[in-house]
């Protein structure tokens, strides 16, 4: 009757206790799965998959890593979604009866993964818990290696997306009720990429919430905290902290503090808005380069980093805070070299939150003290450079950044220069610091020496004049003697080894010594962990310091950063006003100009307000740079309520609390969805959501259905829009249809606006330039035909156009005939399309002029007719 | 006989431009000040390949009006002046008329220009002289020039260029120049794809003093800002310790114009008489602004050179100038940090040199110059002596690692030191020197004939074993001595790695150490000259120093920066030597070919004079 061996019946109860998570059981040097586990990770892993005794009748299939080279392994798992249970031998295998005792220390998660090596020192790893009852979100987040914690609450499932996008966590948490909201759990893991786990109820009561978090933080009360008014909020900040207390094992001592925020206090940016305008990655390749974090990002340090994305997708309301900021960068921006001697200091500086976490957890080794405190060796620098300085955010970064003097010098005068990278190597502590470490070096080096003097007098007594001491790893220390003396060797010599031309031997003297030498070492090394660990924990303790002049430093990094792009570009401060008005003069995108080649980006005002520039309608062709322009004014005003100067000579914003984008192709094919249903419903989204205080950015609503449904929907929306008593946001509108141009003149706040292209015979010209006025022609075929369609396909659609622009009455009846192909000798004979400029050359003289040139007694009546229209042409749209 | 025939207008053009255009960074300069002409407030200059494939200029001036493109590219003509009176008193940078004309004669020029007023910009190509089309095109204000592939139909003229590194060189300090001239104007360079330069444009000729040239020479400059009625002057002059070797850090410009001036620069140095040493110039950076009536510009081709209508007056004002500012600022010494700066007035000049005299430290740069100077002086090298130069450099740098320090001395006149130093070391001056004394543990005092000198006894010292060390190696004859019991060592990994790497080393300079247990050695032997001193501080000292060495010496260098180390390792600085036992020093010094400084760069030797005494302790004036 075969039986489970002790040590597999110990695993399989383990693993009862953590089913849904892969267990590392350790063994040895290696980390063993069996079963399941084990046939799971060699897949995923790509590791041999054997097999191990465990006294059942067939093998136990079994995948192991060496101990080592775990954490890449765990990086992988982690990152793939599973949660791996770390189980260690927490036992000396030497001194255990038995089996030796095990314990679960830690269990990985994609939200809670610790090791540096799998994390992006960019950005934050979040993970988030939502309780959902009764219509609320609570939300809570928190950043493990990072100790951020924060709290907030929404009331839509909308908005919960918004803060998922803006947050991207790697993992969400959540209560059964969740699922019932409407959102469902394989969108979640399939298209933003996070691993979804419910929990217990008993998570989400709001007994253990309060509990759990007023314990943590050592407060008698919720409104201790700051949190009264918020409920769902709190449980779910409460079920994550007793998540992460179930994952971490340890006191998480360095989470500090819980940040309550409310999402009305920032810009509101939607998801689409967010990748539309390419944010903080590129639309296609979903790389940073070329995207406008990666033109602001000159940030020396990984906390910097971190915070200006942070500081990017939570843009500013508060006129005083934005001008803070801004008071700062200019300070910055002036002083140049104050400003680049900052960044030269700040160079050095590791990743101190991360770090301090590390230390806390009690994984950081030596190389990471010494790295701590080579940082810590910048803040004297860098505070008498700030003292200089007088905006006042600097001058409170000054105030937070607590030099830890105490800190570096403990350090200092602790741990060597340059000590090992594993905490039980001998080595980490400074001689002159403990005694009883110094005493055990000098034991140790005494001992040797010793033993160095018992060559002359070994040498005395036998006679031998070139016997010697040596060591050698295998044999560690011996007596060599050459050939040539062998026969003075004594009984009490012990033959160890001989070589070629010599003998090597030991005396039980040489023995004793040495086996009281490496006594000593070894008590040494243990010594030094103690110590080591007992320095650790030291620092350990000033975490709330240390955390503090990390985000204070952080803020500079993010200050400097804006202000040395400022220069480097060639930005300009913006004025901040709560009138609403947007007034930007010779405004560039931030991202196309630094990517246009021979600097030739071309500037272009903007001009919108609450009162008669409400709306701008925009035709003009495609490929002209419609789009370039919405999107960079929209660029703008975010990068103002950053803090940031923008790229244009001038500019006055008025503070937008959202920014909407219905720009560009659809990308919702996978869900399922028509381009136009699709657009339809961000359309609702917007018109329902939006304020007097929204910036729109609407690209050619109405594509999708018929030109007739299209072009009613896209007037109506406008309508609706520039109704002060409806909606009243100003909005940007690019479209084909230029019928809409006739609203200018029916709607007092609306204006038309065409992006100018100059027609050269059958070529067009972009000049890219944004001008007052509609366009008459949309450019489509000449735009087909740079896009390279085939000539036939060209011509042929000219030919339609031509006869259909002449019979409007039948094309809006909907009853339209294409006319035949006609003969191409017969096309000659059709009067030829004038070239016309859409511009300032047009002046009423010229008019005049035209006109008294007309022979009219040689024209034709089309010829007339045609010149008619073209002369009433010229006369509308010039300026 | 050949006939004679009237050249063809295509030739006459490229031989013209020839004289203006002489390489890219000929033509960067016309289009930069044509470009500065223009009004702009930033200028963009990139280039690729040296500026023989591409050089761009783009600038965010007045733009120019389509209908006088073509214009513009004719020989002889410019907005600039309209008579030849006008050349008095021109103000703007270009005004010959040659620039343009001459640039699209030996390229393929491209013109993309826009005027404010204007909708649209225009677009112009132009190659080898000829029209190639005239074109509406979007632009932004201002106007961008576009020269491709320079030379391209003079391939005798493109022969001559230099590499395209040399010549991408050239234009990286025109444009460096320029930035200087007009701290107002925002300057971009772009080599290769790459900026290489951005100046701020923000008006502070500091700030772009500091994006040029770094941190420690903007650390160690003084404003001039003045004006007689001759000229005025406006920039920054260095501390006479940012002396460099050459004339390449003077730089002028003559009312807002980069130009090389014999006048000026010898004004210059005249006015820092005393405070360099010989073969040292000056770090000077001066706006000269005068009357424009009273210079001409019209005088090189490439207008870099030019000619006063008095030169004498403008030289002695320039001298005289430098002088006060040089005197008034008072090179002040800085001290270890802790310590406030002392700014002495012109009053208090006798106090602040008695204040520098009380704190002795090898300055810096200072020591560039002795070593700069004494370099040329010596004949027989070492072949230590000849891989020197980079070694001492980097080693001085080390010794005094983030604050500058230096001593200004105040002496006025420094040309005699080389003589004196000169006959010391003789056979006949040995007998003839009077051993004053120790000082501070440190320095010997010896007066030799007319004059006092300091010797650094750690310097010396070090200085005559290197020698020894470096001869015996040399001639393979080592002593070394053996020590009984061996030396027990304790390493910590890093210093049992740097070991094993450099265990050769000590080996041939007669160090026996072997293993001897954990991270432990054990030293048998130490080179005969060292024995006496504790050979197993030398020892650890030298572990400590050998992490200057990397894998990618070679066993040859390694072997000599070992040498060079051990000798600082066995001298202590502060210990005390008998008379006896300095005489024997110095007469060792003596015997070697080349005393003057320490293995490491420092000075052996600092001398004063009599009369210099005398001159502080004012009895003589």
């Amino acid at each position: 009757m075969s039986e489970l061996t002790p040590m597999m019946k110990n695993y399989l109860a383990t693993k009862e206790e953590y089913p849904d998570c892969i267990l590392f059981y350790r063994l040895g040097d290696f980390y063993e799965m069996f079963f399941d586990d084990a046939k799971l990770v060699s897949k995923e892993l790509e590791l041999t998959l054997t097999g191990k005794s465990c006294g059942l009748e067939e093998r136990a299939p079994m995948c192991g890593v060496p101990y080592h080279a775990a954490e890449g392994y765990l990086n992988r798992l982690v990152a793939r979604g599973y949660k791996v249970a770390i189980c260690e031998q927490v036992e000396d295998p030497k001194l255990a009866k038995g089996l030796v005792k095990r314990e679960v220390v830690r269990i990985v998660t994609p939200g809670t993964n610790l090791d540096p090596g799998g994390l992006d020192e960019t950005r934050n790893n979040y993970i988030m818990s939502v309780f959902y009852a009764d219509g609320s979100y609570g939300i809570s987040l928190a950043d493990v290696t990072t100790a951020a914690f924060l709290v907030t609450e929404v009331d839509e499932a909308r908005a919960f997306f918004d803060e998922l996008s803006k947050f991207s966590p790697s993992e969400l948490i959540c209560n059964e009720s969740f699922f019932m909201s409407g959102i469902s759990r394989e969108e979640l893991e399939e298209q933003f990429h996070i691993r979804v786990s419910s929990l217990d109820s008993w998570y989400f009561t709001k007994e253990t919430a309060f509990s759990t978090l007023t314990e943590h933080f050592h407060v008698s009360s919720i409104a201790g905290l700051g949190l009264s008014d918020y409920e769902s909020g709190v449980i779910a900040a409460g079920s994550l902290l007793r998540y992460l207390y179930d994952t971490q094992k340890n006191s998480l001592s360095h989470m500090s503090k819980i940040e309550p925020y409310s999402t009305g206090k920032y810009m509101i940016l939607d998801s689409f808005t967010r990748r539309n305008l390419e944010l903080t990655e590129t639309l296609r390749e979903k790389e940073k380069r070329g995207s406008l974090l990666w033109v602001l990002d000159k940030t020396k340090t990984a906390m910097g980093a971190r915070l200006l994305r942070s500081w990017m997708e939570q843009p500013l309301l508060s006129k005083t805070e934005i001008n803070q900021r801004l008071d700062s960068v200019s300070e910055l921006y002036q002083n140049m070299i104050t400003r680049e001697e900052l960044r030269e200091y700040l160079n050095p500086v590791y990743d101190l939150e991360r770090l301090i976490s590390r230390i806390v957890y009690q994984t950081a080794n030596p190389r990471d003290l010494i790295a701590f405190r080579q940082s810590l060796s910048m803040l004297g620098p860098i505070r008498s450079l700030l003292k200089e300085l007088s905006s006042p955010l600097l001058n409170e970064v000054y105030e937070m950044i607590d030099p830890l003097e105490d800190i570096t010098s403990l350090i200092e005068a602790s741990i060597t220069d340059e000590p090992p990278i594993t905490v039980r190597e001998a080595g980490i502590i400074k001689t002159g610091y403990h005694e009883e470490v110094d005493r055990l070096r000098e034991a140790g080096t005494k001992g040797k020496e010793w033993l160095a003097t018992i060559e002359e007098e070994e040498r005395e007594k036998t006679g031998i004049k070139n016997l010697r001491i040596k060591y050698n790893k295998v044999f560690g220390y011996y007596l060599e003697v050459t050939n040539s003396y062998k026969d003075l060797v004594p009984d009490y010599f012990i033959r160890k080894q001989t070589l070629t031309n010599a003998e090597r031997y030991i005396t039980p003297e040489l023995k004793t010594m040495e086996d009281e030498i490496l006594g000593a070492s070894d008590r040494l090394n243990i010594l030094e962990y103690d110590l080591f660990c007992e320095i650790r924990n030291r620092i350990g303790a000033e975490v709330v310091r240390i955390q503090q002049t990390a985000k204070a430093v952080a803020i500079l990094d993010v200050i400097a950063s804006l202000a040395y792009v400022a220069e480097r570009n060639g930005y300009v401060r913006p004025t901040i006003n709560e009138s609403g008005s947007i007034r930007i003069m010779e405004g560039r995108h931030p991202v196309v100009e630094k990517m246009m080649k021979n600097d030739l980006f071309i500037p272009n005002d903007t001009m919108l307000d609450q009162k008669k520039n409400r709306i701008a309608i925009i035709t003009g062709p495609n490929m002209a740079g419609k789009s370039t322009y919405m999107r960079q004014n929209a660029l703008i005003v975010l990068m103002a309520q950053i803090g940031s100067f923008v790229p244009a000579k001038k500019a006055s914003i008025g503070i937008t609390d959202r920014i909407f984008t219905r720009v560009g192709a659809s990308d919702d094919l996978a869900s399922g969805q028509s381009t136009f249903m699709v657009e339809m419903t961000e359309v609702a989204n917007i018109l329902r959501n939006a304020t007097p205080k929204s910036l729109l950015i609407l690209d050619e609503i109405g594509r999708g259905t018929s030109t007739i449904d299209g072009l009613s929907i896209a007037w109506a929306v406008v309508e609706y829009i520039s109704d002060p008593k409806i909606l009243g946001a100003k909005t940007l509108f690019a479209t084909h249809y230029h019928e809409l141009t006739e609203l200018e003149g029916k709607l007092d706040n609306v204006n038309n606006y065409c992006i100018a292209v100059k027609e050269r015979g059958d070529d067009i010209v972009f000049l890219r330039k944004i001008v007052p006025g509609g366009a008459d022609k949309s450019f489509g075929i000449q735009v087909a035909k740079i896009a390279g369609v085939p000539d036939a396909v060209i011509r042929r659609a000219k030919e339609i156009s031509d006869e259909l622009a002449n019979s409007e009455s039948g094309f809006y009846s909907g009853n339209y005939t294409i006319p035949e192909k006609k003969d191409h000798a017969k096309m000659k004979q059709t009067v030829e399309m004038e070239q016309f400029s859409l511009f300032d050359t047009v002046k009423d003289d010229t008019i005049i002029e035209e006109l008294r040139s007309v022979n009219i007694s040689t024209m034709t009546p089309l010829e007339a007719l045609n010149k008619l229209h073209e002369l009433h042409n010229k006369v509308k749209n010039r300026w | 006989m050949a006939q004679i025939e009237l050249l063809d207008q295509q030739t006459i053009d490229q031989i013209a431009a020839g004289e203006v255009v002489e390489r890219p960074a000929s033509v960067v300069k016309e289009l930069v000040e044509n470009a500065i002409d223009a009004g702009a407030d930033t200028i963009t200059v990139e280039i690729r390949d040296g500026g023989t494939s591409l050089i761009r200029v783009t600038d965010n001036g007045c733009g120019i009006d389509r209908d006088q493109i073509p214009r513009a590219f004719l020989r002889h003509s410019t907005s600039k002046i309209r008579t030849a009176e006008d050349l008095t008193g021109v103000r703007s940078l270009g005004f010959r008329g040659e620039a343009l004309s001459s640039i699209s004669a030996v390229s393929q020029t491209e013109l993309i220009t826009k005027p404010a007023d204007q909708m649209l910009g225009c677009r112009y190509r132009i190659e080898g002289g000829q029209e190639i089309g005239l074109e509406e095109i979007g632009a932004p204000n201002g106007t961008t020039i576009l020269v491709k592939n320079l030379f391209y139909n003079t391939p005798v003229r493109k022969k001559f260029l230099k590499t395209a590194q040399t010549e991408a060189g050239y234009v990286a300090s025109l444009v460096d120049h320029l930035a200087l001239s007009r701290p107002d104007i925002s300057f971009r360079l772009i080599i290769q794809g790459t900026m290489k330069r951005n100046t701020s444009g923000n008006g502070s000729l500091k700030d772009v003093i500091y994006s040029i040239y770094g941190r420690e020479a903007c650390a160690n400059m003084t404003m001039v800002d003045v004006t007689t009625d001759v000229i005025s002057v406006y920039g920054f002059i260095g501390n006479p310790g940012l002396s460099r070797g050459n004339r390449t850090y003077e730089v002028f410009f003559v009312n807002g114009r980069a130009i090389q001036s014999k006048v000026l620069s010898s004004a210059v140095e005249e006015g820092y008489k005393g405070f360099l040493m010989q073969h040292r110039f000056p770090f000077a950076i001066l706006n000269i602004s005068l009357d424009g009536k009273r210079v001409d510009v019209n005088v090189h081709p490439r207008k870099q050179e030019l000619r006063f209508s008095d030169p004498m007056a403008v030289h002695a004002s320039l001298t005289e100038i430098i002088q006060n500012a040089l005197r008034s600022h008072q090179l002040i010494q800085r001290v270890e940090s802790g310590m406030p700066e002392k700014k002495p007035d012109s009053e208090t000049a006798a106090e602040g040199q008695h204040d520098a005299a009380k704190k002795v430290r090898a300055p810096e740069p200072f020591e560039e110059n002795r070593l700069a100077r004494i370099r040329e002086s010596v004949k027989k090298d070492s072949p230590y002596e000849k891989k020197y130069p980079e070694r001492m450099h980097t080693q001085v740098v080390r010794e005094t690692p983030s604050i500058q320090q230096y001593q200004e001395r105040s002496r006025n006149k420094q040309e005699d030191m080389q003589l004196t130093l000169d006959t010391i070391f003789s056979a006949p001056a040995k007998k003839q020197y009077r051993i004053i004394g120790q000082l501070f543990d440190t320095y010997w005092l010896i007066e030799y004939q007319d004059e006092l000198y300091m010797i650094d006894q750690h310097a010396a010292h070090e200085k005559v074993l290197f020698e020894k060390t470096m001869r015996s190696f040399r001639e393979r004859s080592f002593h070394a001595q053996q020590i009984q019991p061996p030396v027990i060592l304790q390493l910590s990994v890093q210093e049992y790695e740097r070991f094993e790497r450099c265990r050769e080393a000590f080996e041939k300079l007669g160090f026996e150490a072997e293993p001897f247990g954990d991270q432990t050695i054990a030293i048998r032997a130490i080179p005969s000259d060292l024995y006496g001193l504790s050979g197993k501080e030398v020892f650890l000292a030298l572990i400590d120093d050998l992490r200057e060495i990397s894998e990618k010496d070679t066993p040859e260098s390694v072997l000599e920066k070992v040498a060079s180390m051990s000798c600082k390792a066995a001298v202590k600085g502060n210990s005390r030597l008998s008379e006896r036992e300095i005489n024997h020093l110095l007469e060792e010094l003596m015997e070697l070919d080349n005393p003057f400084f320490c293995p490491h760069g420092r000075p052996v030797i600092i001398a004063m004079t009599h009369a210099e005494i005398d001159k502080k302790f004012k009895r003589i004036l």
